[in-house]
């Protein structure tokens, strides 16, 4: 075989075309299609792969470049089609390979330990033996090239597949790992930066995996790394930082014995001059506080640790941030600087949580961002015991008010956020102080430090707010308010931004603590309205709507409307309905309107049409864009539909007028039935609102509404859209007490798909089990006779669910319903008495007296029908406290 | 057969490889650039299409030769063998496939054996999407690469210049570099194209029907 393969020689010819296509395939100019052809042409040839390692082995007089695309192309061919070629032409490529381990041209070298990298990985070690033995040869050759290609060829194979070379293997003594490790150590003495860089690359490698060869030599691996913590090169100084940090990530016992030292090298570390260093070393900390290591070893340090942070927090002159501060408000934004954004559907229930934090500066990754990352770490791990040490830095930076030390003194005050939570203890009793030095920063000369200051006293509201009742507390809040408005109105776009996201910040936490302000608050948001750019505008109408939903009827004044209603309506005007910067507009509206309640009155009808104008003229855009003139985008039908929600929610009866007026029910039937999930789930939003206010007007299409609602239930709907499920749910339960009876052809249907999700909570969201578990309530409720002859499917499942509910008027209707199937049927819930008893006692108090006789009468019912000695029983297998809770029954 | 636009230029001009899966919006994103070629219907790329990005900065032009590289696999041609010479480069994922965010350390891994030390940005295209598969704290990989990422819209341009600002700050060595002429770009909202629309639902379509790995917090270990 092998003096077959020796045999093979190219066509003279044949090599000169393949040269010339890989040559042309460089230039820029060239036709790539025309190239792409003739390779799939060429690669028709049996002995294709042949030509091209020849060519990458001994294309002597070719172009580097043709060499190395050969090259390339044969890895790519090989891992597609290795294990179906001739086996001469197999044997042949291996041989080929081996002697340019070591090739002088630096290109080539690297390009056959790629392709041997993955050769190795179809064969493995058994079914290459002479790769080891010919790279052993390069290791001990005392040649630069030859060693860094074996280097380079082992580097590359430990990334892409580190514990094939931890086998066993017949025809080898040993594991290929067991006699490389120590040659990796070797190196870690090497004179060549990159002989040591590659050997620690290679041994990073196998931290995670820990073969047994590293485990026995850790002492000798951990030594090297010390020794090589002041390397000269900044590539080697990286790759140690990061097999420290990798090694407390993953073995932080290993580390334990050596961690002072450790530790002591990693704040070197921290100051390397190499930023890259620096920033891999930042890692350590936060993964030192992430391992479960007792922190204490790391308390000598933070007198060291905590001004290295801090002086890396400071801005570098590579930063973005620093470009992107320069920009005035009288430049226009453009399509490019707003980021998409998109409106979430109306969801009848609890909050599923998922906050999804999609701002762009998550993603921004350096030294400053991971230094502040890491001193939030440890204010939270060390808490206020960092305050000694951070304090007078801070207090010395911030009284550096000199223009040079301006990223100084930003560094300070983005330290005091970053530990705003960990530390607030500590803090809360000098938060006066804080405040006092923090305000006059946000008039600073350098935007930056205008725009972290309004971020930093964000991070504070809560406290801020909660001091209101502390003397000089509502002195302190007006302060930060108003100066928060004053930074609203400020000239640089990056300061509007930062101001106006930590005023609505404030704003939850303050709720109606802002009333008395109101007015002036307004007047600076209207300000703003009149001269911020897009990108802007959309956090300030989120400000505005966020507003509304603190303060909620508060805002319904003559004096308030008259200054930001005429702004927004005429927007609300001038907006086209095919665009999109309507959304935010609508979102507000929602706000305002259910803040306003019966005060929106005055603007409903126009809104009111403009929603049903806007979610028709979507659907013709959607199957006639030319008529519509737009594209269809469904998003204006949900937010259309949402507004509609809120108006429902705060015009209450009063929406009456407008939907008998409208198209309103035909149009919403239709958005029931759409296929976008999200058109589904608010159109069944607002069939719940309708319901509530006025189900008289569903009343013609009554049937179809159900039926539509209902089919949301089936198990494989739920699976697919669980939110619309939540609210068709819910829907359903909002109709069956205002309908009653009428309910009735759609019980059973819905009761079927209510039980599955009961019994099988698992996975679900907590609202859609909460929604199922009162929508069967009411179903029972409205509807006994025909629930209760299947109550032994769900009463117990449907009771543990029950007991998750909290207080309210929904869980009255739902108790309603399990007094009624109680009522309908005794002895057939008395199997589920256990569980009856439970739910009963998950009140904290049922406030309707009506209802609470009538679980007081179905709990001594059962007391009496089971007799003392049943019922002790019964008592014996419930907690004590849901027993003592029980009392408050009379049993 | 020279493309038109493509003669040597008097300005300097980097050659910038572009790597990804396929569907992940590198055509749309490189035909974006109104100097380039655009008027080509949606179609996957074969081998490789090179097109020459203009840009004008406060210290003069310079010239992005983009390599707009095949991500699917039958239509790879070189594949890597295109990365030789290669100045910087742009890795682009789907955020709407995890997948794609999932290949992406091996795109970077093939674009470092081949070009040593050249900067790189990470783009997580289609984020005008609204059901995202991947969450912008779940991008991770750049951290540990020290690579720039950029969230971007090549449907809304969001972000456009971005990724070209950044390569071209690192290649002058100037973080001040700034571009001063606005760049052409095709307008965001397509007149309306029923074709391209289609072929956008067929894509969310076929990305739904993807097999889900784990909801990971962090999809690259």
């Amino acid at each position: 075989m092998a003096a077959a393969a020796a045999l093979w020689q190219p066509q003279e010819e044949g090599l000169r075309e393949i040269c010339t296509l890989l040559d042309a395939h460089i230039s820029p100019n060239s036709d790539q299609a025309r190239i792409w052809q003739q390779l799939q042409h060429y690669s028709q040839f049996p002995d294709f792969n042949n030509y091209l390692v020849f060519l990458l082995a001994r294309g002597e007089g070719k172009s580097f470049e043709a060499r190395q695309a050969a090259g390339l192309l044969l890895k790519n061919n090989l891992r597609a089609t290795f294990s179906s070629m001739p086996p001469a032409s197999q044997q042949y490529v291996k041989s080929e390979l081996l002697p340019c381990i070591g090739a002088t041209n630096k290109a080539i070298r690297s390009t056959v330990g790629t392709v041997i990298s993955v050769l190795f990985q179809i064969v493995r070690v058994a079914g290459w033996i002479e790769l080891f033995q010919a790279l052993h040869q390069c290791l001990d050759s005392n040649d630069l090239d030859h060693m860094e290609g074996a280097m380079d060829a082992i580097y590359k194979i430990c990334e892409d597949v580190p514990e094939e070379l931890d086998v066993d293997v017949p025809g080898l003594p040993e594991r290929p790992i067991n006699v490389f490790m120590p040659r990796l150590l070797q190196f870690f003495q090497s004179t060549h930066a990159i002989l040591r860089k590659l050997a620690l690359g290679c041994i990073n490698q196998y931290i995670v995996v820990m073969p047994a060869a590293l485990y026995m030599s850790m002492d000798q691996y951990l030594q090297g790394l010390f020794n090589l913590a002041k390397d000269p090169s900044a590539d080697v100084r990286k790759l140690v930082c990061s097999a420290w940090v990798q090694l407390i990530e993953v073995r932080p016992s290993i580390l334990e014995p050596h961690l002072k030292n450790v530790t002591e090298l990693m704040l070197q570390a921290n100051k390397d001059s190499d930023d890259e260093v620096a920033l891999e070393a930042c890692e350590f900390w936060s993964a030192y506080c992430d391992v479960s290591m007792p922190p204490e070893g790391l308390r000598e340090f933070l007198p060291r640790l905590i001004p290295t942070l801090l002086s890396n927090m400071s801005y570098s002159d590579d930063d973005e941030s620093l470009a992107d501060a320069e920009e005035d408000e009288s430049f226009p934004d453009r399509d490019q600087d707003l980021k998409p954004r998109f409106h979430a559907s109306r969801l009848h229930g609890s909050e599923t949580g998922e906050d999804d934090d999609d701002d762009d500066a998550v993603n921004v990754w350096n030294l400053r961002k991971c230094s502040a990352a890491g001193l939030d770490v440890l204010s939270n791990v060390f808490g206020d015991d960092i305050l000694p040490t951070l304090m007078p830095l801070i207090q010395q930076n911030l009284a550096r008010t000199d223009d040079d030390a301006w990223k100084e003194r930003e560094a300070a005050v983005l330290s005091i956020g970053a530990i705003a939570e960990g530390c607030i203890t500590g803090l809360y009793p000098h938060l006066p102080q804080i405040v006092a030095f923090l305000i006059p920063l946000l008039d600073d000369k350098f935007p930056l430090i205008r725009s972290i200051t309004c971020w930093t006293l964000s991070r504070y509201s809560k406290f801020i707010v909660q001091s209101l009742e502390h003397p000089n507390g509502r002195e302190q809040f007006d302060k930060i308010l108003l100066g928060l408005l004053r930074r609203v109105l400020d000239t640089n776009k990056r300061v509007q931004e930062a101001a106006c996201s930590a005023f609505a910040t404030l704003e939850e936490e303050a709720a109606e603590e802002l009333v008395p302000h109101l007015g002036i608050i307004l007047q600076h948001l209207m300000c703003a309205y009149g001269k911020y750019q897009r990108r802007n505008l959309r956090i300030l109408y989120d400000a505005l709507g966020t507003l509304a939903d603190a303060v909620g009827a508060e805002l319904n004044q003559a004096k308030y409307l008259d200054i930001f209603m005429p702004p927004l309506i005429t927007k609300w005007q001038q907006l086209a309905n095919s665009d999109k910067d309507l959304f935010p507009l609508l979102e507000c509206f929602t706000s305002i309107a259910q803040a306003l309640g019966p005060g929106f009155s005055q603007f409903a009808e126009p809104v009111f049409q403009r929603c049903i104008n806007l979610i028709q003229s979507q659907h013709l855009a959607k199957v006639d864009p030319a008529a519509a003139g737009a594209l269809y985008d469904k998003e204006f039908i949900v937010c259309a539909l949402d507004l509609l929600s809120g108006l429902a929610e705060g015009l209450g009866a009063g929406i009456e007028s407008l939907v008998s007026q409208s198209s309103l029910r035909d149009i919403l039937l239709q958005c029931c039935m759409d296929e976008a999930a999200d058109v589904r789930q608010s159109a069944l939003a607002l069939l719940g609102d309708l319901s509530r206010v006025c189900p008289i007007h569903l009343h013609p299409r009554l049937q179809e509404f159900l039926n539509v609602a209902a089919k949301q239930l089936n198990p494989q709907c739920v699976k697919e859209a669980v939110s619309v499920a939540n609210n068709a749910c819910w829907a359903i339960g909002e109709l069956a007490i205002k309908i009653g009876k009428e309910i009735s052809p759609v019980v059973i249907t819905v009761v079927s798909c209510l039980v599955p999700i009961l019994k099988s909570p698992e996975g679900l969201n907590k609202s859609l089990l909460e929604n199922s578990a009162i929508t069967l309530g009411r179903l029972c409720w409205v509807c006994p006779d025909i629930v209760a002859p299947h109550m032994d499917h769900f009463m117990q499942a449907w009771c543990n669910a029950l007991c998750m509910i909290r207080d309210d008027f929904e869980k009255e209707d739902a108790f309603h319903g399990l007094c009624a199937m109680v009522a309908a049927n005794p002895t057939g819930a008395v199997g589920s008495l256990t569980f009856i008893c439970q739910a009963c006692a998950s009140w904290n108090e049922i406030k309707s007296e009506g209802l609470h006789n009538e679980v007081c009468q179905i709990l001594n019912g059962y007391k009496q029908m089971l007799g003392s000695g049943g019922w002790e029983q019964c008592m014996s297998t419930l907690e004590p406290a849901v027993v003592q809770r029980l009392g408050r029954y009379g049993v | 057969m020279a493309l038109p636009n493509q003669g040597t230029v008097d300005y300097p001009s980097f050659k910038l490889v572009i790597v990804g899966d396929g569907g992940t919006g590198k055509t749309t994103f490189v035909k974006r650039h109104l100097t380039g070629e655009f008027e080509k219907k949606y179609e996957p790329t074969i081998g490789v299409e090179v097109h020459p990005l203009d840009f004008t900065t406060n210290c003069g032009k310079i010239r992005f030769y983009c390599w707009d590289t095949a991500g699917q696999e039958k239509f790879g041609g070189l594949r890597d063998g295109y990365y030789i010479h290669g100045q910087c480069a742009i890795i682009m994922f789907d955020v709407t496939s995890r997948l794609t965010y999932k290949n992406v350390p091996t795109w970077h891994r093939d674009l470092c054996r081949v070009c040593e030390n050249i900067p790189i940005v990470l783009c997580g295209n289609k984020v005008d999407v609204k059901n995202r598969q991947v969450k912008a704290k779940q991008v991770t990989f750049h951290r540990k690469k020290n690579l720039q990422y950029y969230e971007i819209s090549a449907k809304s341009n969001y972000n456009f210049e971005k990724p070209f600002l950044y390569l071209a700050r690192k290649l002058a060595g100037d973080p001040n570099l700034h571009f001063v002429e606005a760049v052409a770009l095709k307008p965001p909202e397509v007149p309306i194209d029923l074709a391209m629309q289609q072929q956008h639902e067929a894509e969310l379509a076929a990305a739904a029907a993807q097999p889900l790995p784990d909801d990971d917090d962090d999809l690259i270990e």
